[in-house]
């Protein structure tokens, strides 16, 4: 990516990282079942696709509050000074936020490629396959973060 | 990835039931699919 993420004051490091890494995975789903809507050949499929990408679009939309909230809750315990200069921040450029950045981000993602050259029922267990192995790959990575709780601080 | 804060492992766990659901119906569309 070219550009700069923007400051988001009030996050931890880890929070930031946590973020970051979760809305990338989740751009990626979004973007990936918008293409695989278009071009999977039977409707269950495609059903599946749309039902995932207004799932996950709700999800981008609880990241970006939880981004939000944290930031203002920290720019409330600041001096007045100082909460025009996070509300700055977060708001004067955001072309420049990962999110919502066009420029860094290709066409498509490694899912999009693979695919490509595949089309109807070939198309469609491909992409379920990789469906398949994306949740279940995210569900142990979620469960594992769940289970830490209290572990780090 | 790793979530730091209270909150962000609350996030986790209930993104964690959500993905469970997705999962579960992926394996269930993805087994028609692989019916030819």
């Amino acid at each position: 990516m070219k550009t700069s993420p923007a400051p988001r004051e009030g996050l931890s490091v880890q929070d930031r990282k946590f973020l970051a890494v979760a809305a990338k995975a989740n751009e990626d789903q979004i973007r990936l079942c918008r293409f695989a809507e278009k071009k999977a050949k039977s409707p269950a499929v495609k059903d599946f696709a749309r039902k995932m990408v207004a799932d996950h679009t709700a999800v981008a939309g609880e990241i970006a509050g939880l981004e939000h909230t944290r930031a203002h809750e920290h720019a409330k315990a600041l001096p007045h000074a100082w909460r025009a200069h996070v509300h700055l921040a977060q708001h004067a450029h955001p072309r420049h936020h990962p999110r919502t950045a066009k420029a860094g981000h290709p066409p498509g993602n490694d899912e999009i490629s693979k695919l490509r050259g595949k089309s109807g029922a070939d198309f469609d267990r491909a992409f379920m396959q990789l469906q398949v192995d994306f949740y279940a790959r995210t569900v142990e990575k979620l469960d594992g973060e769940a289970k830490s709780a209290g572990s780090e601080k | 990835m790793s979530a730091g804060s209270e909150k962000m492992r609350d996030f986790a766990t209930q993104a964690a039931g959500a993905f469970q659901k997705h999962l579960d119906l992926a394996k269930t569309v993805s087994a028609k699919a692989d019916k030819p």
